[in-house]
């Protein structure tokens, strides 16, 4: 009995040594468009954010989120999908010690080499299945400012019509429309997509089910980064206020400057609506194209 | 009594002279060119079982942070570092360079001079940092190098408009590379140099003695001229697009990452929380084009590779690896190694009291001896390399008991090999009975 209560009291101690810190986890690294809920908003994780025991944690697709403990210990976070710090931090266990891992080491060392599946690996290169190139800017560079984007694709095989679908992280249709063109302007203030921070946009062929795109990601910017961006906007829109093809390319500098590559299209694209008569800005957008790897040289 | 210990101590000396006659053979490398077993295991050390699967589990060090500097220019790493000086950590620091290789200054070879603004900015933010430690390099002069020897007496530095009011450490790395983009493996660090009379101070020593200058002193006071890293952890992200994929164990190392870190972008955009850099040490490096990408540019082999011999895909960056020599500074965790005469001494004890166990054996149980010797070597192995992997877990002690497995290994044949010279040695010098006279 005096033992049980001295034990009990030991693990009191010990979490309130862990949980005596304000927090719960902190963020180690992350990768992707993971977000956390603190309260009742989501919200894009940062490094060095501190999680509490009530919050939660969404981790999208290909993403990675490296977490430490109050304690000190680490712990990832791979698969998509939705996680409560409470569980997580249950997850943390004591530690193994020196015996049992040289034990568990000594017994798990022959089946390292019992592989079954040897054929994870190919002698070959990815370029994609997907003949059709969508403009659209890898992952890590997906952030939006304004609401509009302009999505472009072009495709090598296949003809159009195109089926363009946009989704959320959880997979879930926000919208399916079809054109026969290969572009598609998408409003992110229209209600279908007001609740959604990040938008997954896939083209396909309608009459070539294996002709389709990468799955590619449009992410609304934090509220602190959009006013940021917003605040340096304005320091320049005193001059370019006016709504005329200059002021749209000189807007498309700036995005680009800025890492904003999907703002960037937009207002290239804008520019030349503007003036589809002056060659510059068609040239313009081109190398823009170019530079930042959309499209290939041919 | 006194036979019987000068009968094993005779014994011992031939099994150390059988070790030593073997070592000079294969010094004569002949069998080298066949070797493939010892070539898969040249860098292999019993202690990397502990490192890379038994220690107990590390915890994070909070203390530093990692920032990928990708495939940013100067301009954009200007920008880093400004924004790095805003947060006010204690000490920054550059895992690089700031020059054109070889001391090439055309616009063809050196590019990065052209944008003259950009270095400018990146002078300016290096300035404005407190501490801010910058990368050099050991080299040896033109005349040296035609020598293969372990001598550095020149230094090579970022352009003079950088390294003005920096702290300089040397990145270069005992490794068994040739050149930068070879096979890298690396487990220690020269704590520092004397380059023609002037003590410099290695990257990771430097950064330490940045932050806290008396627990690097107290390192450097241990003057020994090569310290093995007491690797802790890693940083590895992976970005797996198969599902199927994220079962599987794919990272290199089995303690992933153990340090905060923030890729160029995430720095750049502000996705970051100033306080995580307030008064912390913050390594500035190359961590891949991004996180995530299995780049093997600046990537070592260490102990904390799952794969401990044969062929292995490296598992560290060169940052991370100075962020593992900092930790050890700062925690005091130092790995003691045995003297040269402990292992002698060591080898020495094992090889009497096996050879006088196998004495005794030959005397009461002559029948058992051939199976019993057998299994006490092979025991007796199996304990050593147990005792090795055991006090580097647990003590960090590295106990080199290369000699003592030696004499293990070899005690049983060259036992024979003595008896059987001796007996025939006895014979000679013994008169046959039908030659005694007898009355």
């Amino acid at each position: 009995m005096k033992k049980g209560i001295l034990v009990s009291s030991g693990l009191v101690f010990l979490s309130a040594l862990a949980f005596g810190q304000d927090y719960t986890f902190k963020v180690l690294a992350n990768k992707g468009s993971n977000e956390i809920k603190s309260g009742d908003t989501w919200q894009a994780v940062k490094t060095g954010a501190s999680l509490k025991t009530g919050d939660e944690i969404k981790i999208t697709e290909n993403s990675y989120l490296g977490l430490v403990h109050a304690t000190g210990k680490p712990m990832e976070l791979k698969q998509a999908g939705s996680y409560k710090v409470a569980d997580l931090a249950a997850k943390i266990s004591g530690g193994t010690s020196v015996l049992n891992k040289y034990t568990d080491f000594i017994l798990s060392s022959n089946s390292a080499e019992a592989k079954k599946n040897r054929l994870s690996a190919t002698g070959a290169v990815h370029r994609g299945l997907e003949d059709i190139k969508v403009f659209l800017p890898e992952n890590q560079y997906s952030g939006i400012y304004n609401n509009i984007a302009i999505i472009n694709w072009e495709a090598s095989k296949s003809g159009g019509p195109y089926t363009i679908i946009l989704k959320n992280m959880f997979d879930d249709e926000l919208m399916k429309t079809e054109t026969p063109e290969t572009t598609l302007q998408v409003d992110l203030s229209d209600p279908k997509f007001a609740n959604e921070t990040a938008i997954l946009v896939e083209v396909k062929s309608k009459n070539d089910s294996k002709s389709k795109s990468e799955q590619h990601l449009i992410k609304k910017l934090s509220q602190p980064d959009h006013d940021k961006i917003k605040k340096s906007l304005a320091e320049i829109t005193g001059d370019v206020q006016e709504e005329t093809a200059l002021n749209k390319f000189i807007l498309a500098g700036f995005y680009e400057e800025n890492k904003l590559f999907i703002d960037a299209i937009t207002s290239y694209e804008q520019a030349i609506k503007m003036a589809p008569d002056v060659p510059s800005y068609k040239e313009a957008y081109e190398e823009f194209l170019l530079r930042n790897k959309f499209k290939l040289p041919k | 009594m006194k036979k019987f210990w000068l009968q094993s101590l005779a014994i011992t000396v031939f099994v150390f002279l059988m070790l030593w006659g073997g070592s000079q053979i294969t010094d004569f490398k002949i069998f080298t060119a066949f070797d493939s077993i010892g070539q898969a295991l040249k860098d292999f050390e019993l202690t990397d079982y502990a490192f890379s699967q038994i220690r107990p589990d590390p915890v994070v060090e909070e203390r530093i942070v990692l920032v990928n500097i990708g495939t940013l220019s100067r301009r954009e790493i200007a920008q880093e570092i400004q924004i790095l000086n805003q947060f006010k950590p204690r000490v920054i620091a550059y895992d690089g360079f700031f020059n054109c290789e070889g001391g090439l200054r055309d616009s063809i070879n050196c590019p990065a001079l052209l944008d003259t603004l950009g270095n400018l900015m990146l002078a300016s933010a290096i300035h404005e940092a407190n501490n801010f430690v910058l990368g050099s390099k050991l080299l040896q002069s033109d005349s040296l190098s035609n020598y293969d020897v372990e001598f550095y007496d020149s230094l090579e530095y970022s352009d003079p408009v950088f390294t003005q009011g920096t702290h300089p450490g040397f990145v270069s790395l005992p490794t068994n590379a040739t050149y930068q983009e070879d096979v890298k493996q690396c487990r220690t660090i020269f704590p520092q140099w004397n380059v023609n009379g002037e003590r410099q101070l290695a990257f990771s020593v430097q950064v330490a003695m940045q932050f806290d200058s008396v627990k690097a002193n107290k390192f450097l006071a241990r003057n020994k001229k090569e310290e093995l890293i007491n690797f802790r952890g890693n940083m590895e992200v992976m970005q797996l697009r198969i599902k199927s994929e994220k079962n599987d164990e794919t990272g290199t190392s089995n303690y992933p990452t153990l340090f905060y870190t923030v890729d160029a972008d995430q720095l750049l955009r502000g996705e970051v929380l100033p306080e995580l850099f307030k008064d912390r040490i913050v390594l500035l490096g190359y961590l891949g084009d991004y996180l995530g990408q299995p780049a093997w540019e600046d990537k070592f082999f260490t102990p904390l590779n799952k794969k401990v011999a044969g062929r292995a895909n490296p598992d560290m960056f060169g940052l991370v690896l100075h962020a593992n020599a900092v930790t050890m500074i700062l925690n005091e965790d130092y790995i003691d190694e045995l003297p040269e005469w402990g292992q002698n001494l060591v080898a020495f004890l094992v090889c009497l009291l096996t050879v006088a166990l196998f004495i005794l054996i030959d005397n009461k149980l002559p029948a058992w001896f051939d199976a019993l010797s057998v299994v006490i070597q092979l025991v007796e192995l199996l304990l050593i390399s147990i005792i090795i992997i055991q006090a580097f877990a647990l003590w960090n002690l590295k106990l080199d008991l290369t000699t003592a497995i030696g004499v293990s290994a070899l005690v049983g044949p060259s036992y024979d090999v003595f008896k059987s010279f001796q007996n025939e040695i006895t014979r000679r010098l013994t008169k046959r009975k039908e030659q005694v006279l007898t009355p």
